[in-house]
């Protein structure tokens, strides 16, 4: 009677398991970039910070959250650049612009014709040719309760790049950093990047 | 014979007053194509913390569209500007105050997050960081905002849980009865959940509209 129900509740973790893992793959696009991309996450994210942001931020924050990224696996970030070095000959540009209060960073998409896509559109097809991404200039975005201002800009620049590898805003409330909002040391929106973050991106990109 | 002249006038003058009671922005095609931005958003767990965050609580209308402001990155390998962040900006006046410096007839300037751009092929496309469709002129709305030093105009706070169009009694009844869905109020977007909408509707509809 006692392996019965032993057998039962193993059956039923295994199921959870699955179920997660399958609800986990919502949280990344189907689709891709274009072949001809210069550049694409599996041949090595490269960015340039530019004037706007190094201006406002340093380059420090823009390091640190690109490198945090990388692990075992094929998608990377192979390159930052901040001004004043020149740019590299093919980059996606990072800066920093006044937005509202309502939006600490914001990433976008574009085809090769230069016309921006829509975020979920892009993510679940293979039109990407470019990316961008722009942080808040106003750094009072950043003040919250919980995190210090610097770690909260670190979150969001990360966020930003987690979609530009194509990561989506989790379904599920696992710890993530592609959840919105400021982090918080216990619940679902972590400053770092997860363990199922990684795992999304090998899912999505590749061991 | 009159009489029936006379009501086909009367039909035609309440065509024309109610097309001039609500009206969608001019240069914008029904059929024009949506973009939606992923982006980092800020919201609110409940009413007290959006209201603390607003510089001014009040009802308006939206009165005029006072143009957009786009922001672009140059592409080198492209070889052209791209756009990034933008808004459009509308004049709305107060007709109502709960909170802040401001009076009944006084014109503020609404910043919402969308704005029009044309595409390479001359196409228009309305590209929005917004989870709020571009609100509609004459309409009345609470709006619980917040100043933009940087950019000189008001937003609302939390984006979509700072906006709420004066609700009909079907949709009041719906809402007492907590039976109210996304799609019974036509001035968001219905591709997103929405989760932070929902708790904090009621407590709006008590305190603003009974």
């Amino acid at each position: 009677m006692k392996k019965r129900k032993s057998i039962f509740l193993l059956f039923i973790m295994l199921l959870l398991i699955i179920n997660t893992l399958l609800l986990s793959g919502a949280d990344y696009g189907k689709g891709g970039y274009v072949l001809s991309a210069p550049v694409q996450p599996t041949t090595g994210l490269k960015f340039y910070v530019d004037y706007s942001a190094i201006s406002k931020y340093g380059s420090s924050p823009f390091i640190n959250a690109a490198f945090n990224w990388n692990g075992d696996y094929k998608a990377y970030v192979s390159q930052v650049v901040v001004y004043p070095a020149s740019r590299p000959a093919e980059h996606f540009v990072i800066e920093a612009g006044p937005m509202t209060y309502n939006h600490p960073g914001e990433t976008y998409f574009y085809t090769i014709n230069g016309d921006l896509i829509d975020s979920n559109t892009a993510m679940d097809s293979n039109l990407i040719y470019r990316c961008s991404i722009r942080i808040n200039s106003n750094s009072s975005v950043f003040d919250n309760p919980n995190v210090s201002n610097q770690t909260y800009l670190i979150k969001t620049i990360r966020h930003e790049i987690g979609h530009v590898f194509l990561l989506k805003h989790p379904t599920l409330p696992y710890r993530s950093i592609m959840h919105s909002g400021a982090p918080t040391s216990s619940g679902s929106v972590s400053d770092e990047v997860t363990t199922m973050d990684r795992q999304n991106l090998i899912s999505k990109w590749g061991q | 014979m009159k009489k029936i002249g006379l009501c086909i006038m009367c039909m035609i003058l309440m065509l024309v007053l109610v097309s001039c009671k609500t009206k969608k922005d001019s240069d914008m095609p029904s059929d024009i194509e949506v973009v939606r931005l992923q982006s980092e958003r800020t919201y609110y767990e409940n009413l007290e913390q959006i209201e603390d965050q607003a510089t001014i609580i009040v009802k308006a209308v939206v009165s005029e569209n006072l143009g957009q402001e786009v922001d672009t990155i140059y592409d080198y390998a492209l070889q052209k500007e791209l756009p990034t962040y933008g808004y459009t900006k509308w004049e709305v006046e107060v007709t109502k105050v709960y909170k802040g410096d401001v009076k009944v007839g006084d014109k503020l300037v609404l910043l919402q997050e969308y704005y029009i751009w044309t595409k390479s092929d001359g196409k228009k496309q309305l590209v929005t960081s917004s989870s709020v469709k571009p609100l509609n002129q004459g309409e009345e709305y609470l709006m619980i905002l917040r100043y933009e030093e940087m950019l000189g105009g008001y937003s609302t706070v939390g984006d979509y849980q700072g906006i709420f169009a004066i609700p009909t009694d079907e949709v009041m009844a719906m809402i007492e009865d907590g039976k109210a869905e996304k799609s019974d109020f036509d001035i968001y977007y219905d591709d997103e959940p929405l989760n932070y909408l929902f708790p904090l509707y009621n407590e709006v509809i008590e305190k603003y509209f009974k």
